[in-house]
C-alpha cells in the first residue's frame, strides 16, 4: 500500500479536480457512511477507463455504504448506483470529503 | 438469413426493420425484448465469441421488425466480449447490416451512467432512440423528468415506460417507426469535445486517410477502443491507430479519459437541467433489506441457507424427475428391443444412440433446476450481493465471489456447474472455473466409493468405535479434490490463466421481484441449446464408445456361444433351469466379448501403465467404459467378472460388484483407495468434455483438461500405492 506506487501509476494529474489535491485520499481508507466527491482515478489502464465509464469521474458523488468482514470488498453509491469495489482496486480512486 | 432476402421484387420480400436493444445490465433490456417478442425469439452465439445472440420477430407499421437483444453493457470500448459485441452488431459487418434504429434502454432511477451508453451509440452514428424504462420505480422514488427537455437535450425521442407491465410501449414503437422513416429525429447530441480532444482528434486525422474520413464519433471509439476489437471492424487500422498513440503513451491515457469525462461532463449538465431528484435522498428499500444480506453474521447466514437450498434442489429433487427420464428411455430401449430386428443396426441405435441421448437428457432436470434457482437469484438481485459476500473468500483460490455457484454445483455434476459459469463476465475466470469444475466431486463418484468401501473397508472396526473408516475415507477424498482444486487453481492462475483475475466491479442492482416470463425464456433457451448442441457431441461420443466396447465381433466367439446354447438347449430340460443357464451363457458371452473388443484390447494394453498404480487389466477395461459415466465402472466391472449386470446402480449392486472384484483380488484395501484417489481426480466423463467443448467453443480446453487431471490422477494414484506398499500396506 506504498503511496508511491499510486502517484507513480499516474500520468492524468492533467485534469484533476478543480479541488486540487488538498485533502483527496484513497477511497479505501474511508469509513462506512463518510461520503465525498472523486478526485481522480490513479490508474491510466483499462480498469483505470472502466471506473470512469462507470462514473467516477472528477466531482462525481461517493457514499461508502459498507465494508465487507475481513477486508472484503467495499459497497459505493456512485452517482445513483450501488458499485462494489476490492479494497485494493478501490484504493486507486482519489475522494475529497464533502463540506 | 432472412436479411440477405432483403431486396427482392417490390412485394414478394419486405426487408424487415433492423431495431437493435441496448442498454447497461440490469435496465429491463430483455423484459422489454420478451415483450416485443413473446415466442418468436431464437437465441443463437455470436461467432467466435460465447455470448449469446437473441433475436426475434415484430410485425410492425407495414413492414416486420427484426428485433436483436444486444448483450447488456456500460460501454463500447470493448473492456468485455459483451460490449465487443454490442459495438460490431451496432456498426454492422459485411453480412449483418447495421441497425436501422438503436433503442437504448435507459434505468430511470439510474439516468446518468445509463446516459454515458446512449451518447456512445449515437457518437457511431446510429440513429436513437431512448426507452426511459422503470419509470414506475423512478416516480415511487420521487424523481421528476422534464421530457420535453430531455429529448431537446438528447436528440432523439426519450419514451417514458414500463416494461414490466407493457406500459408506453406502444409510443415507442411509434417513436422507433418516426425515427426509421426520419433518421435525423434520432440523430443523438452530437459531440461537444473538450480542446485537448479536439487537437488528438486533428493529430489522429492528420496521421491515417482512413481516420481522415471518420466522424468526430467514431474517431473517439477508435482512439478508446483496444486495438484488436478496431482491427476487426477495419483490419489493420488498430495497429496503426496503437503505434500512433505509442509514441506518447501517457497523452494517449490522457486523451481516453478525456473522453469520458467530456461525456460525463454534458450529461451531468443535461441532468441537472431536466431531473429534478427525490426531495429527501435518504436510504432506499434495498439499501435496509441489505443491512440485513449483507450483515457479516445474518448475511454469512442467509447466504449459507440459500446456497444448502440450491445444492439441495440441484443434488436432491430433481433427482426424481432424472430417475423418470432413464425409466422413460430405458422403455424406448426395450420398445426397440422388441420391435427391431435383432442385429448391428439394432444396437447402434439402443446401445449407442439411445443411451447418448438418454445420457443427454438424464441431465435435464438438473440444468434446469440449477438455472432457475440461479435465474431467481441473479433477477432477485442476491447474486450480486451472494459474490459480494464471498468474494474474499473466493480470491484467496484466485477465483471471483461469482464462482461459488458454479463450483457448488458442480459437487452434483459438472456438467450444470459448467454451465453455470455464464454468469461470470470476464472469460478468463470462466475458462479457470471449467478447467477446476470436474474436480469438485460429484455424485457420479459416490457409487464408485460405495463399490470400493463397501468391498474393503467394510469389516474394518469402526474408528475409535464411532466412525466408519469407509465413511472416513469418502470425505477424505472429497477433501482431496477440494485442495487438488485450489492447487490447480493457483497453478493456472500463475501460468495458462494469467492475470489477477478481473477486478470486481461489481453493480449492486435494486431487489426486484424476477418475472416468470423471463425465468421461463431462460429455461427454454438453456434446455434446447444443451439438448440440441451438447446433446448431438454426447451422441456421437457415446456412439464411438458402444463402438469400442463391441467391435471387433469375433466368428468364434459367436460361434461358441450358439454352440453353448445349443447344448444347453439339448441337456437341460425346458424350464426355469434352463432358463437360468440359457442367462449364465448370455454372461459369459457377453464376458468373451468384451475381452475381445477394442476397449477389452485397450484395457490389456494400458495395463503396464496401470500396474504400478495397483490396477489390473480388468480395471483397465473399466477406466475405458467409464468414459460415459465415472458410475459406468460399475456395470462393466460386473461384466468383466461375468456377474448379472445392471445399468441401474444402486448401493447392493455396487457392493456386490465391489466384493466379487475382493474375491478375485483386483481389490484390496490400498488398491481401492488407490482406485477412489484416481477416481476422485480423473477426467473420466465424456458428457463433461462435451459441455467444456461447447462452453469454450473449442476441443482444446477440454483436450486439456483430459491430460492434466487424468496425470495428476495418475501421480496421486501412483503416490498412494508405492508409499502404501512401501509401508507394507496391501
Amino acid at each position: 500500500m506504498a503511496d508511491g506506487t499510486r502517484s507513480a501509476a499516474t500520468s492524468l494529474q492533467g485534469h484533476a479536480s478543480p479541488m486540487g489535491e488538498a485533502g483527496a485520499v484513497p477511497l479505501d481508507h474511508w469509513l462506512p457512511g463518510q461520503h465525498g466527491s472523486v478526485v481522480r482515478v490513479d490508474r491510466a489502464d483499462a480498469f483505470g477507463d472502466r471506473l470512469a465509464e462507470l462514473g467516477l469521474t472528477p466531482g462525481a458523488p461517493v457514499t461508502v455504504l459498507r465494508k465487507a468482514p475481513f477486508c472484503g470488498p467495499m459497497l459505493l453509491r456512485v452517482r445513483q448506483f450501488a458499485l462494489s469495489l476490492r479494497l485494493g482496486e478501490a484504493a486507486a480512486v482519489r475522494v475529497a470529503a464533502a463540506g | 438469413m432472412p436479411d440477405s432476402s432483403a431486396t427482392g421484387a417490390a412485394g414478394a420480400h419486405v426487408r424487415p426493420l433492423q431495431v437493435a436493444l441496448c442498454g447497461n445490465p440490469n435496465t429491463g433490456k430483455t423484459t422489454l425484448f420478451n415483450q416485443w417478442t413473446g415466442a418468436n425469439a431464437q437465441v443463437g452465439n455470436y461467432p467466435g465469441v460465447t455470448v449469446e445472440r437473441h433475436t426475434g420477430h415484430r410485425q410492425g407499421q407495414g413492414r416486420p421488425w427484426r428485433v436483436h437483444d444486444l448483450p447488456g453493457c456500460y460501454s463500447l470500448t470493448a473492456h468485455s466480449p459483451e460490449e465487443e459485441v454490442a459495438f460490431l452488431a451496432l456498426r454492422g459487418g459485411p453480412d449483418d447490416p447495421p441497425p436501422d434504429v438503436a433503442v437504448v434502454v435507459l434505468d430511470a432511477t439510474n439516468l446518468a451512467r445509463n446516459l454515458f451508453l446512449l451518447v456512445q451509440v449515437a457518437e457511431l452514428g446510429v440513429p436513437v432512440v431512448a426507452a426511459l424504462n422503470l419509470m414506475d420505480a423512478a416516480q415511487a422514488a420521487g424523481w421528476r423528468m422534464d421530457i420535453a427537455g430531455l429529448q431537446a437535450a438528447l436528440g432523439c425521442p426519450a419514451v417514458p415506460v414500463v416494461a414490466r407491465t407493457g406500459q408506453g410501449l406502444a409510443a415507442l414503437a411509434a417513436a422507433v417507426e418516426a425515427v426509421a422513416a426520419h433518421p435525423d429525429l434520432g440523430r443523438g447530441p452530437g459531440t461537444a469535445w473538450s480542446l485537448e480532444v479536439q487537437t488528438a482528434l486533428r493529430a489522429a486525422r492528420s496521421l491515417d486517410p482512413v481516420l481522415a474520413d471518420a466522424s468526430d464519433g467514431v474517431l473517439a471509439w477508435i482512439l478508446a477502443a483496444e486495438p484488436p476489437l478496431v482491427d476487426r471492424w477495419q483490419p489493420g487500422l488498430g495497429a496503426r491507430a496503437a503505434a500512433a498513440s505509442a509514441r506518447d503513451p501517457g497523452a494517449a491515457a490522457d486523451v481516453r479519459r478525456r473522453l469520458i469525462h467530456d461525456r460525463y461532463r454534458r450529461i451531468d449538465a443535461w441532468v441537472a437541467a431536466h431531473v429534478q431528484p427525490p426531495a429527501a435522498q435518504g436510504r432506499t428499500a434495498s439499501d435496509r433489506v441489505d443491512d440485513v444480506m449483507l450483515h457479516p453474521l445474518w448475511g454469512t447466514a442467509v447466504f449459507l441457507v440459500a446456497m444448502t437450498l440450491l445444492f439441495q434442489a440441484v443434488f436432491a429433487w430433481a433427482t426424481p424427475m432424472a430417475d423418470g427420464v432413464n425409466a422413460a428411455m430405458g422403455w424406448v430401449a426395450d420398445q426397440c428391443r422388441d420391435h427391431l430386428s435383432p442385429g448391428l443396426g439394432r444396437d447402434v441405435l439402443v446401445d449407442g444412440v439411445l443411451a447418448g441421448v438418454g445420457g443427454t437428457l438424464v441431465f435435464l432436470p438438473q440444468i434446469l433446476v440449477l438455472f432457475l434457482g440461479i435465474a431467481l437469484l441473479e433477477d432477485s438481485g442476491y447474486l450480486a450481493r451472494a459474490a459480494f459476500l464471498v468474494d474474499r473468500a473466493m480470491g484467496r483460490a484466485g477465483l471471483p465471489g461469482k464462482a461459488f455457484v458454479p463450483l457448488l454445483s458442480s459437487y452434483a455434476c459438472a456438467v450444470p456447474g459448467i454451465l453455470a459459469t455464464r454468469t461470470l463476465g470476464d472469460p478468463r475466470d470462466r475458462l479457470l472455473t471449467i478447467l477446476i469444475a470436474p474436480l469438485m466431486s460429484c455424485s457420479a463418484r459416490l457409487p464408485v466409493y460405495t463399490m470400493v468401501t463397501a468391498a474393503v473397508f467394510a469389516d474394518v472396526p469402526k474408528v475409535g468405535g464411532v466412525l466408519a473408516l469407509g465413511g472416513l475415507v469418502v470425505a477424505a477424498m472429497y477433501l482431496l479434490s477440494f485442495v487438488v482444486a485450489l492447487a490447480v487453481g493457483a497453478v493456472l492462475r500463475r501460468t495458462l490463466v494469467p492475470g489477477g483475475g478481473a477486478p470486481l466491479l461489481l453493480e449492486m442492482p435494486p431487489y426486484r421481484l424476477p418475472r416468470a416470463r423471463n425465468l421461463v425464456r431462460v429455461l427454454w433457451d438453456r434446455g434446447r441449446v444443451f439438448v440440441v448442441e451438447t446433446g448431438a457431441t454426447i451422441v456421437a461420443l457415446s456412439v464411438v464408445l458402444w463402438a469400442l466396447m463391441t467391435f471387433p465381433r469375433l466368428d468364434a466367439d459367436g460361434q461358441a456361444h450358439a454352440a453353448t446354447v445349443a447344448r444347453i438347449e439339448q441337456t437341460v430340460a425346458a424350464g426355469t433351469n434352463r432358463a437360468e443357464a440359457l442367462a449364465q451363457a448370455e454372461i459369459a458371452a457377453a464376458q468373451v466379448r468384451l475381452d475381445h473388443s477394442i476397449a477389452g484390447r485397450l484395457g490389456h494394453a494400458l495395463e503396464p501403465a496401470i500396474a504400478p498404480l495397483g490396477f489390473d487389466w480388468r480395471i483397465g477395461i473399466g477406466l475405458v467404459g467409464s468414459l460415459a459415466a465415472r458410475e459406468v465402472l460399475v456395470p462393466v466391472m460386473a461384466q468383466i467378472y461375468g456377474r448379472a449386470s445392471s445399468a441401474d446402480v444402486d448401493d447392493r449392486f455396487a457392493a456386490d460388484v465391489g466384493q466379487t472384484m475382493a474375491r478375485a483380488g483386483s481389490l484390496t484395501p490400498l488398491k481401492g483407495l488407490s482406485l477412489m484417489v484416481f477416481f476422485a481426480i480423473a477426467m473420466q466423463c465424456l458428457n463433461t468434455l462435451a459441455t467444456m467443448r461447447r462452453e469454450t467453443r473449442s476441443w482444446r480446453w477440454p483436450l486439456f483438461a483430459l491430460g492434466y487431471l487424468n496425470a495428476l490422477a495418475w501421480v496421486g494414484s501412483f503416490a498412494v500405492y508405492q508409499c502404501g506398499s512401501a509401508l507394507g500396506y496391501r
